[in-house]
């Protein structure tokens, strides 16, 4: 029975079943997230098939199509995405992130789970950052930032929930701790912190993925008003074995200018 | 600090969405020269499948232009946490062409079409462009990689715009195995154009 709804899945990013399979192949997805991630990525494979027949259409068509859209109202952007996103989020990442974060010693982990669970919330890192980019967000501000809240987010998942992540903590000289999520097999990871100092205006955290050969920048942060850091993510870790972080200008800079205020050490 | 001097280079932002997500984003905006420049990026793509299943010249323009004329109208729904833009874009274009192939063809057609369509991998286009063509030749070469019966299954659903139930009854086959054809089919494709999971 399961084994025949997941191969539903094939026929459906075809559009090769009818309306009313196609509901109910939708409302399975629903619930099942591995199906759901499955069928994105037929449905990517499915649009390089359609891509894959490009053709230059007649030129009148563009003519036409440009004076269509100037009579036809665009849709509103569906609300309930903004109002019932962050705590489905917040399910989803307390569901699936938070199993996928892995110990080397198999034994701890259900010890290790709610440490980490705690690390995570009441840090104001990852899993309530993740949440909070987007509730923040749903209130006012453009689409586009909500567009790109909702893309980080989704950077953000795949690294929590990558079955190889590994969480480390430590804490900062000037005051904070980090905490860094490390997935090899992403290449990425994410940074969240709570309590750094504040910075003037020209200074800002910078990030920075160190190896054997290379100290490489992975990107600036700045507290906010309330002193909290959005997570970042950052990569790809190649050969980097610590993450650092030094206080530089606001505008970056190429290699670090001052004493380190953290060196987390990710092997 | 750490190692030795670095060649200057600017911090890493968080990933990116794609240009043409943020194309349509700002499409959504009811941006309309937002919009022209998505129609120049894919209104071939849209052209060129719908054509693919509809085969009719005159009514592909047809459905083609309804079609992005729906991408301007819906933009605003379009959200890329749950997949890309041209996945977005291309799902609407299949959906209205097999519909209209549905509604409009007789089921005494379907015989005829499926021997136009079976196996058949797109190569017929005129004014394509290197891009177009190397991406053409990309999903030649996967699909060339699938079995016969999974390539046979994939084409005929998705250029022929048949249902799984029909393609089970023109190879003659269960349907069980039409489905699991086509799911294994598709897996082997995205592993070997390399598609990324959303």
């Amino acid at each position: 029975m399961h084994q025949d709804v997941h191969a539903f899945a094939g026929p459906y990013v075809l559009g090769a079943v009818s309306a009313a399979e196609q509901r109910a192949f939708v409302r399975h997805l629903a619930r099942c997230s591995t199906c759901a991630a499955e069928t994105a990525g037929l449905q990517e494979t499915a649009s390089r098939l359609a891509t894959a027949t490009a053709a230059a259409p007649p030129a009148r068509m563009r003519v036409t199509v440009l004076a269509q859209i100037g009579g036809v109202r665009q849709v509103p952007p569906p609300r309930r995405a903004v109002h019932t996103r962050p705590s489905r989020r917040r399910t989803r990442l307390r569901r699936v992130g938070l199993p996928g974060l892995t110990s080397d010693r198999p034994r701890s982990i259900a010890l290790r789970a709610p440490r980490v669970l705690t690390a995570l919330t009441a840090g104001g890192a990852v899993a309530c950052v993740a949440v909070s980019v987007v509730a923040g967000v749903s209130a006012e501000r453009s689409q586009d930032q909500y567009a790109r809240a909702l893309a980080q987010e989704r950077a953000l998942t795949s690294v929590i929930s990558a079955p190889d992540a590994r969480t480390v903590t430590a804490s900062a000289s000037g005051g904070g701790t980090a905490t860094v999520v490390v997935s090899r097999a992403r290449g990425q990871i994410v940074f969240a912190s709570a309590g750094f100092p504040r910075l003037p205006e020209s200074k800002a955290y910078a990030l920075w993925l160190i190896g054997p050969t290379s100290t490489r920048p992975a990107g600036l942060v700045r507290p906010d008003a309330a002193g909290r850091i959005p997570p970042l993510v950052a990569g790809d870790l190649n050969d980097a074995d610590r993450v650092g972080v030094t206080v530089e200008p606001s505008g970056g800079s190429p290699r670090p200018t001052t004493a380190p205020v953290l060196a987390l050490p990710i092997t | 600090m750490w190692g030795r001097r670095q060649p200057a280079v600017l911090p890493a932002s968080p990933r990116p969405l794609g240009d043409l997500d943020v194309l349509l984003l700002r499409v959504a905006r009811d941006d309309d020269a937002a919009f022209e420049e998505l129609y120049d990026e894919v209104a071939g793509v849209v052209y060129g499948l719908i054509r693919r299943v509809l085969r009719d010249p005159a009514q592909s323009e047809e459905v083609a232009q309804e079609v992005l004329v729906e991408v301007w109208r819906t933009a605003p729904r379009f959200d890329p946490a749950r997949g890309g833009a041209m996945a977005w874009i291309t799902t609407m274009a299949h959906r209205r062409a097999v519909d209209r192939v549905r509604s409009a063809q007789a089921a005494t057609d379907r015989e005829e079409r499926a021997a136009r369509h079976a196996a058949e991998i797109p190569h017929d286009e005129v004014a394509e462009q290197v891009v177009d063509r190397l991406e053409r030749e990309r999903v030649r070469r996967c699909l060339e990689r699938l079995t016969a019966p999974q390539r046979e299954s994939v084409t005929l659903a998705y250029y022929g715009g048949h249902t799984y139930r029909e393609v089970a009854e023109l190879l003659k086959i269960p349907l069980g195995t039409v489905k699991t054809r086509m799911r294994d089919g598709l897996i082997r494709l995205r592993d070997c154009l390399g598609v990324r999971a959303v």
